[in-house]
Parts: structure tokens; C-alpha cells; sequence
């Protein structure tokens, strides 16, 4: 969808400054043999349009290279889904949790690890959450039934 | 009477201000502390001391930095306060007793 915005922008952009060029080139052609003073005229709107094609040609550019790095935009994207702590946990400590792991994730396992590390610890965080819930249920389920059997 | 984990998170909590969610709280952990005990554990610890009535917690607003979810936010209710006071001040005895020149001391 952006690419293809993008790619429409670029086209609208460059369409219209070749079209320009385009008409100060043949005015050129045509005033060349007429007056000096049109034709110096009508070059230097040419050399204008040229600069603006290369000024743009710079914007282009930069919207290239933003639609092939769509993280930089957009971090989130590359968030891990923490399908294991929403699918074994109560939802609302699921809840809590997914929102801290994925604030942790980019504000700094991404930032100090890169992308690829911070995706391994955000599973093993995941998995190391889910286990240690349920030893400390276990555990608090035995603390009372050995609370009530004395 | 807390335990160490516990009485550090208590601290971290404190530091981090009420109504801190775990992110937060592990954040000042670990910048005070350096390198410690890893983010999954903080949540069984923080859900341990609501339990015990010593942090309180309340699901806070929606926030955009969270993935627009909203965290439980954390805050020490009295009793918390005058338990880590206590772990603290036992900790301190301890310390004075056997480290710095009490009965039976190391140094």
C-alpha cells in the first residue's frame, strides 16, 4: 500500500518535470534561429527545470529509500507476537504483560541487541514468564494445602 | 519479612514513584544495579507483593508507548513501606553484628 503510494508520487513528480523540460527544450529548438534574447531566455527556464529535476530527484530518492526500510517508520512492525503468553495466561495478566514485554522490546532489547537478538529474548522472556507464573501458582497451592493439613 | 529479590523490586518501586508499571520498575532495577535477575521474573515478584498487600496495583489508561494496551501500574501501600523499612533495618543489624566489629564480626 505505501509502496504503491510512493510509487505514485514519484511518477506524479517526475512526469510533471520532464513535461516541463520537455516544452523548454522544443521552445529552444524553436526560438533558435529567432530572436537571441528569447532563446537565452528560454534556456535559463531550461537549466531552472533541470536543477529542479535533480532537487527532486533528491526527494525521490528519499522516499526510496524509506519504502525499502519500512522498520524505520514504522519499529513495531518487527514486534514479535506473544502468542504463547496470551494463549496460557489469564488474560488480564496476559494483557499486562504483552504491553510491558513489547514497551521493553523496543525501547531497549532493540535498541542495545538489534533486531534479531531482541526477537530470541523476547520469546525466551515469553517462555521464562509462562513457566515461573505457573511454579509460583503450584507453589502457592502447596504453601496452603500444607497450611491446612497442619 | 521480604526476601532479597523482593526487597529490591520494593526499592525499585519506590525510586520508580507510585503508579510505575513493571517495565519502569525494572528499568530503575537494572540502572541502579546494573545486569540483574531477568524481565520475566519481575512479574511473579510484583504479583507476589500485591498479594501479600505490600504494592498495589490498578490498570492504568491506554498508553500509545505500550502497544496501546494498558499496563498494571504499580504502587507501595503503608504496609509495603514499613515491611521493606523492616527488611532493611534487619539487614543493617545483621551487617553491623557480623561484618563491622559487633560479637563474633568478620572484620
Amino acid at each position: 500500500m505505501r509502496k504503491n503510494k510512493s510509487k505514485i508520487i514519484i511518477s506524479s513528480l517526475a512526469q510533471k518535470q520532464l513535461e516541463k523540460l520537455g516544452i523548454y527544450i522544443s521552445q529552444v529548438e524553436f526560438h533558435g534561429e529567432g530572436s537571441a534574447f528569447r532563446t537565452q531566455t528560454t534556456m535559463a527556464n531550461a537549466r531552472r527545470s533541470i536543477v529542479e529535476v535533480i532537487e527532486n530527484g533528491q526527494v525521490i530518492y528519499e522516499i526510496i529509500t524509506h519504502v525499502d526500510e519500512p522498520t524505520a517508520f514504522n519499529p513495531k512492525a518487527t514486534c514479535p507476537n506473544p502468542f504463547l503468553v496470551r494463549a496460557t495466561l489469564p488474560p488480564e495478566i496476559a494483557e499486562d504483560v504483552i504491553a510491558n514485554l513489547e514497551h521493553y522490546f523496543e525501547t531497549v532489547w532493540q535498541k542495545n541487541h538489534g533486531a534479531k537478538t531482541a526477537r530470541i529474548i523476547f520469546y525466551t522472556q515469553n517462555f521464562r514468564i509462562v513457566v515461573s507464573h505457573y511454579i509460583g501458582a503450584f507453589r502457592s497451592a502447596l504453601e496452603l494445602y500444607l497450611k491446612f493439613k497442619k | 519479612m521480604l526476601g532479597k529479590t523482593e526487597e529490591l523490586i520494593m526499592m525499585a518501586a519506590h525510586k520508580a514513584g507510585p503508579k510505575s508499571t513493571a517495565s519502569e520498575i525494572y528499568q530503575t532495577l537494572e540502572s541502579v544495579i546494573g545486569k540483574t535477575s531477568a524481565f520475566g521474573a519481575i512479574f511473579t515478584t510484583l504479583d507476589r507483593l500485591s498479594k501479600k498487600g505490600f504494592l498495589e496495583f490498578q490498570v492504568g489508561a491506554v498508553r500509545k508507548d505500550y502497544g496501546n494496551k494498558a499496563p498494571r501500574e504499580f504502587t507501595i501501600t503503608g504496609n509495603g513501606m514499613m515491611a521493606l523499612s523492616e527488611s532493611i533495618a534487619v539487614t543493617e543489624k545483621m551487617r553491623r553484628e557480623t561484618l563491622l566489629g559487633g560479637e563474633g564480626a568478620l572484620v
